[in-house]
């Protein structure tokens, strides 16, 4: 009978363990799921992102959103199982979202057409083709911060809709029946004759009228802030076949200068009938173009009413092997130099040291310039003009870094125009792939940019040009920057969001193109890199560079370019323009619930609920407390559970108390005391290897301590009863690992999924605490955090709180830095006590890096 | 290039480079084109195959994208830059649009995710095959 | 009526998504308790719902991933490793997600799912990352339990001849491996102490078993050393079937085997061992077959056997016989045989009777030639290339195999011997499901012939590809079928035999008369006229000896293997789930279960905003909107608000005229009495809720819990377009009447919904019943019908006082849907 109780009190405590470790299984799966459930929103957010870009209907837009609300009410749902009270508590923020993203669904209907008119830097990387090569050139060197004229685009849609409500179309394709390369030359300035007659009488339509008086009036808005009165424009045709290399229509377009407002329309209508110029279809029908296919957007800018202006070609496309550019310039507006009508002067500066000009000056005999009615004039300059050069020293030096600069930008020798204000001022107006002399000498070869890295995917798309940059602490984040920056980051951090519109490109070692930060950079249209492998070792800091985005590579950048900070304007801090299509209200609104990240800094004090504003928010939130819940797993569950557990033990005197999740230790593993040899869970194999790094301290006390703390004097002289502190527990899956580690009054936490998919892989650590005082305790957790920036990850210190994070790896560099953790726990032991002094933190990182774990150099 | 050389010669069946870092995809790929009537030479390693490559040319490559040392990528342009007239096609178990798009930038004729049917794979080298008498025709 | 009162009056206004948030910004862990606890409610049932889509979806997946997994088998697809890694990825992420949510739905009642998730992933892990095998660690595996995928744990000859036996079940001795798990600790400490004490008592059990079930006296024993750089040494030996003496007689073995390499091994710890030990035989002929003959046929292809009797090595018989079907004998040597040994049939040369007549005698009959031939055939499409098998032959028995290996390549004869070309097409088209080319003569088979029938190497065509057939495929060459494609079970069935098939090609039977001599090519999709004898090539097909397949192999195992089917046995556990398949198959009965048992349980109504949806028909039910299931508003529904494809079905079903009885029930005074306990139990266990009904819905679902006068159902739906996904549960118990009338309710209701094409079961008067991946219209209308059911049966029960009576509402049911044409066939049946 007395058997027959004592039975039965083994089968509670049998019953109470297993429910104990039903708990952390429970936990455990939540906890996994969840992790999935994250790269499954993030994946749907990347597509609704990718449904606003490309104007996707309003059933496809419906279905993705109620992908991504199912998706992330599972991650509300499992952070609840998690931490019930967030969990509840975000259930019905999240509710208030799904609400409003229904009323905006419900009032959505189809969307007006497209506008006519773009503002140039509204349009993305992917609408190059609304505006043709011309603008898109000019867009790119907008966006990397290139003096350029503000401007707007009609739209080549805008321009083939002209000619549909107009009913021109169907004319121009009747007058041009029959035209081709054999015409001969009566009968082709016919059929242009023709046509252009009829687009000069044809009556523009009122939607179209107001959409360009609207931008003009736009762009009189922006140019106002920088000059006074109402400004002309210039109008240039930008079609898509022009300015690339394969067919440059350099000059066999219209362009109109200094058009006043009203006559807008006007310059609009010859520019199209210019499209039709006997000598555009000539070069059309000669290039084996077809004569009747439309493809062709305006640009309209501000004029500039230049001093000086020209054509800066990088490379001298005459002798390109003489490693020369050449520069033409003409006094007044630049139309003299394109049109080979005025006298210009010429300079050669050298590529590699723009120092040595071959210099041949003109007698500038007339110059272009604005008429006050309208148009242009001819006229002759000062006299004390004629004979001096058109510019100074120090903008030709000028023109040419920024020539420099656009050539590494393009990967290719440009073709510039540029111009010059009376105030010195110098703005680009165009640039576009130059075409050089076709017969290139033998053995020469195009000036090519050094590879730096490539193979990596793509995140943003674009290309840019900035100094390069490391960040492998959140402190770095903060800094100011006061030129173009291309960043470089070992992991996708989302905290980088905030910092994101100040870069101009950015580049991971790790991550992937569906996370957070990535979703940020196409929202701003920053181009992006991830998954460089190796970026920030070998990018040197500092280093001009070039990322393009597209070809998965970064390059190295001419020095001659020199420092950037006068040359290129850095993105602006606060009012980054958004790059995408305008959207409809509705739309807008759709989108504003959907994809900014609001929540960016996760220790900071508005990582709340409320300030969840979009369903990207719930899902970094969800993501975020849910791996802080893990931490505190180890506190809530493992009080007692001591029975469950078996005894890590090796050759060091670390124990760890190990509870198996499920496949973390082989199926016959002994019971209390384990070796490693029965541990199949990786990451902890791999935080073990590196705790048995031969030379670790694990034992002795390190050298010189400064003991103020009274705990550690205990500890220090072996008298304390458990000289390795509390137990240390690990949580093991196969793939999986939680560590709470409580070593001398510190304690570490580590929790890390390190299996074959490298995305799924985090490894995360914090680490605080300390027997002595702030200060050394701060040092201490210092020395942490370099160490660990040298290993990989980003780190964050606040006081003595060390928390550093690594996602995306692959499993041999999670494990590496799994290891490295290993290492750091025993090598920082007590470390606080030898803190003594401000250097001691860079000297232990140091001799750590040198593997000197016993700290020899330390003892004096 | 002599022109007994030039791929794609008269009369001749079309030379194929098969390269893939899994042994199988090749051993199961060169049976398959031989019976089919190609001269094949497979290969698992990219220099290797690169090395022959230039020591000549071939009319068809067909690649893996993901392999160690220089991918397929990479080995396409060095294919392109070598012999522009070489159709190549690529095989791939990690299909993006993304790669896709990429490769035939770089000049692939076709794109086949892994795994494929040995008649698919088969349907594109004939039509490749095709399109190069065609070129050739004109020329 | 559209909800706007949310919408802030302009959206473009920033100001405005501040307006929406600010309700609980200060102090948000205090939200407004009204709103929370709706939130929380209705959270409970989407919860549940996500859980339970969650699990459909992975189901479907998972499937569609098996099914690309298995046609890899079939030969026709080039696939490699990555491939391999990412589907078993993809599917145990899959069947993760599967067991988290079916413990999510159940308050976590199912928590042993999550350990055999992870020992199964574990295995499949170990399988990709080429770590030991799960069972590495077993000394030693019974030949039943073994297949060719194990051939890294027990060597290829024991692999191989284990396949042939287990897949194709080919006779052979029964017997046990020791496995290179056994020899291990032996060899790496150099024999320190023999024998190990597992290794003792593996193999002690082991030979108790062969001798106590097999009655095997002796045992042969075959024993293999395997360099690290996979050169093998291997000895043969007998022993009796007696622990000490196998054991004394293996170690023996492997010393020899070890003795045998020249020089002989030092340190033995990077050998590895396995051996084979066979019951042996009874006394009789031994022969082997070579299914390539080689020099010996003029190098053509034609298969040899060569049969001794046994102690008499000189009066070997030799046979050359055609490689396919009917295996005609081309030649045969007879030796002149021993005056005073038996003959295979038991018969003695120098027999007084028969006056040594019978000293010329043939050891084989040419039936017995036809047979072997046609064994070693199957065993060579199994595996792939041209094989050794050796037999033995009792005397007065049937053969039984002893060993298998491949056939080395004779030097002597030129890989590319010549293959005469087949004749004219005599059927083209169909679909490949395994690839290959085979040829013999053509048997029509239909499903329910017997295997045992069927000729070795015959040409099974037949009308359908239906599953029946399977037995057959061990036996015959090649399959055509007029009906079936690719993704069917008999195909899956091909390719795990490696039969090459064709399926679907029209008019088959036709043109492959009964006895026609025909050659199969599957790639080609042809059956050309006459036999070719294809033989193996290592050519594009993938072949048992590449390391891909045998991977392929044994990832299905853990993967795609069904072993639990009846959702009623008693085996239906967790514990016995053996593969992903199990597993999810495991949570998706549980899943539906639980949905079926929501109402019973209270739940999904605790702070649940449910609205009323007002109905022509007095029946009362409030809707629980889970998403898009109506249109906005607080009002009751109308039927025309509801905008979940499933309930709109069913509720359509529910209102049709002429369902709804509005007579008054039938009672009879049983009905009371049987109905009084039922009322006090149905009362006190939810009082607030009886009599009240509940749905649960979102646009593509319902599930609807009905308490219809005294009898209970529930309906659970899923429909959407896509037809995969689409699933019908009905479940119906209960009711006012005595047992038998209730049971005859549920017949009727069998009878109906097994005309709708549902799995049904009834157990007393519980009627379960189940259909899966219906096109959504058919669905809707399945669903319309079940609307009528429940409204035509509601106290249904009370008026059954026969079966006649059961018989008599069926027909009345059809005859008031108007379907009563169709009933003709089934009413007479149950009448």
């Amino acid at each position: 009978m007395f058997k027959g109780l004592l039975g039965r009190l083994r089968a509670r405590k049998d019953a109470e363990r297993n429910s104990l470790l039903d708990a952390l299984k429970i936990r455990y799966h939540a906890f996994r799921i969840l992790l999935g459930n994250n790269e499954r929103a993030l994946d749907i957010l990347a597509n609704v992102e990718a449904a606003f870009h490309s104007g996707a209907d309003k059933m496809v837009l419906a279905g993705l959103i109620e992908d991504l609300e199912d998706v992330t009410f599972e991650l509300v749902d499992g952070l609840s199982r998690l931490r019930d009270d967030a969990g509840r508590r975000l259930y019905s923020r999240h509710l208030r979202i799904e609400e409003a993203l229904r009323a905006a669904l419900d009032g959505m209907e189809d969307d007006p057409p497209a506008p006519f008119c773009r503002a140039l830097e509204s349009l993305g990387p992917e609408e190059e083709g609304l505006a043709g090569g011309k603008a898109a050139g000019l867009l790119r060197l907008m966006k990397n911060g290139f003096p350029t004229p503000p401007g707007f685009v009609i739209t080549v849609r805008a321009c083939r809709e002209f000619l549909a409500m107009t009913g021109l179309e169907e004319e121009i394709r009747q007058a041009l029946r029959g035209v081709g390369a054999q015409s001969g030359a009566q009968e082709l300035a016919q059929a242009a004759k023709t046509v252009r007659e009829r687009i000069l009488a044809a009556k523009a339509p009122a939607a179209f009228l107001d959409g360009l008086e609207a931008e003009a009036s736009r762009l009189t808005g922006v140019w106002r802030r920088f000059k006074e009165g109402a400004p002309r424009f210039a109008v240039r045709s930008s079609a898509l076949t022009e300015d690339a290399a394969e067919h440059s229509f350099a000059g066999q377009y219209v362009t109109r200068l200094n058009v006043p407002p009203d006559a807008l329309p006007e310059a609009f209508r010859e520019t199209l009938a210019g499209a039709f110029s006997e000598r555009a279809l000539a070069y059309r029908l000669g290039m084996g173009l077809p004569a009747a296919v439309f493809d062709m957007a305006m640009l309209v800018q501000p004029m500039i009413e230049a001093q000086a202006a020209g054509v800066l070609f990088t490379l001298d496309p005459v002798r390109p092997e003489s490693g020369r550019m050449l520069v033409s310039a003409a006094l007044g507006l630049g139309v003299t130099v394109v049109d080979g009508d005025a006298p210009t002067d010429m300079f050669r500066p050298l590529r590699t040291d723009l120092t040595d000009v071959e210099t041949r000056l003109a007698d500038k005999t007339v110059l272009a310039a604005p008429a006050p009615e309208g148009g242009l004039v001819r006229q002759a300059p000062a006299d004390g003009q004629r004979s001096a050069p058109a510019i100074e020293a120090a903008t030709l030096n000028r023109l040419a870094r920024l020539g420099l600069a656009a050539e590494a930008l393009a990967g290719a020798p440009q073709d510039m125009e540029w111009a010059v204000t009376r105030d010195g001022e110098l703005f680009i107006l165009q640039s576009r792939p130059a075409r050089l002399s076709a017969a290139r000498k033998p053995g020469f070869s195009l000036p090519r940019a050094r590879i730096i890295l490539r193979g990596a995917a793509g995140a943003s798309p674009g290309r840019c040009l900035g100094r390069a940059r490391l960040y492998r602490d959140a402190g770095a984040l903060d800094a100011e920057l006061d030129e173009p920056v291309i960043a470089f980051l070992p992991a996708s951090l989302p905290d980088a969001a905030k910092v994101l519109p100040r870069w101009q490109g950015l580049a991971v070692d790790q991550g992937s193109p569906a996370d957070h930060l990535s979703t940020v950079a196409r929202e701003l249209g920053r181009p992006m890199l991830t998954r460089t492998g190796s970026g920030t070792t070998l990018v040197a800091e500092g280093s001009l560079t070039v990322l393009d985005a597209e070809a998965g590579a970064v390059y190295a950048a001419p020095p001659e370019i020199g420092g950037l900070r006068d040359l290129l304007t850095p993105p602006g801090r606060d009012d980054a323009p958004k790059i995408r299509r305008p959207l409809t209200p509705l739309r807008e609104r759709l989108r504003d619930l959907t994809v900014p990240l609001n929540l960016t800094d996760a220790y900071g004090p508005a990582f709340s609920i409320s300030e969840c504003r979009s369903l990207h928010d719930v899902i970094r939130y969800s993501h975020e407390m849910a791996v802080m819940a893990m931490f505190d797993a180890g506190d809530e569950t493992l009080e007692g559970s001591f029975s469950l557990v078996r005894r890590l033990e090796g050759e060091i005197p670390l124990q760890i108390m190990v509870i198996d999740l499920g496949g973390g230790l082989v199926q016959d593993a002994p019971s209390p005391v384990i070796g490693i040899e029965h541990v199949v869970c990786a990451p902890l194999r791999a935080l073990w290897r590196g705790a048995l790094t031969p030379g670790l301290r694990w034992s002795a006390p390190p050298p010189n301590p400064n003991i103020s703390g009274l705990f550690s004097k205990g500890l220090l002289d072996g008298r304390g009863p458990r000289p390795l502190g509390l137990p240390n527990y690990a949580l093991a899956a196969r793939d999986y690992v939680n560590v709470n580690a409580r070593v001398e009054f510190h304690f570490a936490m580590i929790d890390a999924v390190c299996g074959p998919k490298a995305r799924g892989n985090h490894v995360r650590f914090r680490f605080k605490g300390g027997g002595t005082e702030i200060v050394q305790r701060e040092r201490r957790a210092q020395c942490v955090a370099l160490i660990l920036q040298e290993g990989g990850f980003f780190t964050d210190r606040r006081g003595d709180l060390v928390s550093a994070s690594l996602s995306g790896a692959t499993p041999e560099s999670a494990e590496g830095a799994l290891a490295l953790l290993g290492k750091t726990l025993g090598f920082t032991r007590l470390l606080d006590a030898s803190m003594r002094d401000e250097n001691a933190p860079k000297r232990a990182a140091q001799a750590f890096f040198d593997g000197d774990y016993a700290l020899a150099s330390f003892k004096e | 290039m002599l022109d007994n050389e030039r791929p794609g010669g008269e009369g001749k069946k079309p030379r194929i480079l098969v390269l893939d870092d899994e042994p199988i995809v090749v051993k199961r790929l060169k049976p398959a084109f031989e019976k089919a009537g190609y001269e094949t030479e497979t290969f698992t390693d990219s220099a290797s195959a690169l090395a022959r490559f230039t020591q000549r040319p071939f009319d068809i490559v067909i690649t893996d994208l993901k392999m160690e040392g220089m991918d397929g990528m990479a080995f396409l342009e060095k294919v392109k830059e070598l012999s522009p007239d070489t159709g190549c096609v690529i095989i791939t178990g990690f299909a993006t649009l993304d790669t896709a798009k990429e490769s035939f930038h770089k000049g692939a004729f076709d794109f086949v995710a892994k795994p494929f049917k040995l008649a698919d794979i088969l349907d594109v080298t004939k039509r490749l095959e095709e399109k190069m008498a065609g070129r050739h025709e004109e020329a | 009526m559209r909800k706007r009162s949310r919408l802030p009056r302009d959206p473009r206004d920033p100001r405005a998504l501040s307006d929406l948030y600010e309700k609980d910004a200060p102090g948000g862990s205090n939200a407004p308790p009204g709103e929370d606890k709706d939130a929380g409610g209705a959270g409970k049932a989407r919860a549940l719902f996500s859980k339970f889509r969650t699990i459909l979806d992975s189901n479907t997946a998972i499937l569609t991933a098996i099914a690309q997994m298995e046609r890899m088998l079939g030969g026709e697809y080039i696939f490699d490793r990555a491939y391999l890694e990412k589907s078993a990825r993809e599917i145990a992420d899959l069947t993760h997600r599967t067991v988290y949510a079916i413990n999510a739905m159940t308050g976590d009642a199912h928590l042993d799912l999550y350990d055999r998730y992870a020992a199964l992933n574990a295995e499949v892990e170990d399988i990709l990352a080429g770590r030991r095998d799960p069972g590495a660690g077993i000394p030693v595996l019974p030949l039943r339990d073994i297949r060719l995928e194990d051939r890294v744990l027990v060597g290829d000859h024991a692999a191989a001849l284990a396949e042939i036996a287990g897949r194709l079940e080919l006779p052979a001795p029964d017997g046990f491996a020791v496995a290179e798990a056994g020899w291990a600790p032996s060899l790496t400490s150099g024999f320190a102490s023999w024998p190990p004490r597992p290794l003792e008592q593996a193999v002690s059990g082991a030979v108790v078993d062969l001798y106590v079930r097999r009655g095997a006296r002796r045992v042969l024993i075959a024993t293999e050393a395997v360099t690290p750089e996979g050169e093998v040494r291997r000895t043969e030996t007998e022993a009796d079937c007696e622990a000490g003496q196998v054991l004394a007689a293996l170690r023996q073995g492997m010393d020899q085997a070890l003795a045998a390499f020249d020089p002989p091994p030092g340190d033995l710890a990077a050998f590895r061992g396995h051996s084979l030990v066979l019951a042996a035989p009874p006394e009789g002929a031994l022969g082997q077959i070579r299914t390539l003959a080689g020099p010996e046929a003029g190098c053509k292809p034609l298969l040899a056997i060569h049969i001794r009797l046994n102690g008499s090595p000189g009066a070997t018989d030799s046979y050359l016989a055609s490689r396919n079907h009917p295996y005609l004998l081309r030649e045969s040597r007879i030796a002149p045989k021993p005056l005073n040994k038996p003959l295979p049939d038991g018969r003695i040369p120098a027999d007084p009777v028969s006056r040594a007549w019978l000293r010329g005698s043939a050891v084989l009959t040419p039936d017995d030639c036809a047979w072997l031939a046609g064994a070693a055939m199957a065993a060579e499409r199994l595996l792939g290339e041209p094989l050794v098998l050796d037999f033995a032959h009792p005397y007065g028995g049937k053969p039984l195999f002893l060993g298998v290996r491949p056939l080395p390549a004779d030097p002597a004869c030129p890989a590319d011997s010549d293959v005469p070309e087949a004749g004219e097409i005599l059927l083209q088209g169909g679909t490949a499901a395994c690839l290959g080319a085979a040829s013999g003569m053509v048997i029509h088979v239909r499903e329910n012939d017997a295997a045992a029938d069927f000729p070795y190497g015959a040409l099974a065509v037949a009308r359908s590809a239906s599953p029946q057939l399977a037995p057959i495929l061990k036996r015959a060459s090649g399959v055509v079928t007029e009906l079936g494609d690719a993704a069917g079970h008999l195909a899956a069935v091909a390719r795990e035999y490696r039969v090459p098939a064709l399926f679907g090609a029209r008019g088959a039977l036709a043109a492959l008369p009964q006895g026609a001599l025909a050659t199969l090519d599957a790639e080609a999709r042809t059956v050309r006229r006459g036999g070719i004898a294809p033989v193996p090539h290592q050519g594009w097909e993938l072949s048992p000896s590449d390391p891909e397949f045998l991977l392929l192999r044994r990832l299905l195992q853990r993967i795609a293997s069904l072993t639990l089917t009846d959702p009623d046995a008693k085996d239906f556990t967790a514990d016995n789930c053996r593969s992903f398949h199990d597993l999810i198959h495991f949570a998706h009965e549980k899943a539906v279960e639980s949905l079926a048992n929501m109402r019973r349980a209270g739940k999904g109504k605790d702070g649940a905003k449910a609205r009323p949806i007002a109905l022509p028909v007095p029946l009362c039910m409030r809707l629980l909107d889970i998403g898009g299931a109506a249109a906005a508003g607080d009002a009751p529904a109308r039927i025309e608000d509801i905008r979940s494809r499933p309930l709109a079905a069913f509720l359509a079903g529910v209102c049709a005229p002429g369902m709804w009885d509005q007579a008054p029930a039938r009672f009879g005074m049983g009905d009371v009495i049987s109905a009084m306990d039922k009322t006090f139990a149905a009362l006190s266990a939810n009082p607030a809720h009886a009599g009240e009904n509940l749905a649960i819905a979102a646009r593509s679902y319902c599930n609807i819990s009905l308490r219809l006068g005294y009898h209970f159902s529930v309906v659970d739906a899923y429909l959407s377009e896509n037809s995969s996904k689409n699933a019908v549960y009905f479940r119906f118990v209960g009711g006012m009447a005595p047992i038998a009338a209730r049971a005859r309710r549920a017949q009727f209701l069998r009878n109906v919904l097994a005309g709708y094409d549902f799995k049904v079961e009834t157990q007393g008067d519980l009627v379960v019943a189940r259909l899966k991946m219906i096109e959504p219209a058919r669905g809707e209308e399945i669903l319309h019908i079940l609307g009528r059911l429940t409204a035509f049966t509601r106290q249904r029960d009370t008026g059954l006082l026969s079966d006649a009576d059961a018989a008599a509402l069926e027909t009345l049911f059809l005859e008031k849907s108007g379907l009563a044409d169709c009933s003709d066939a089934k009413g007479d049946a149950h009448v």
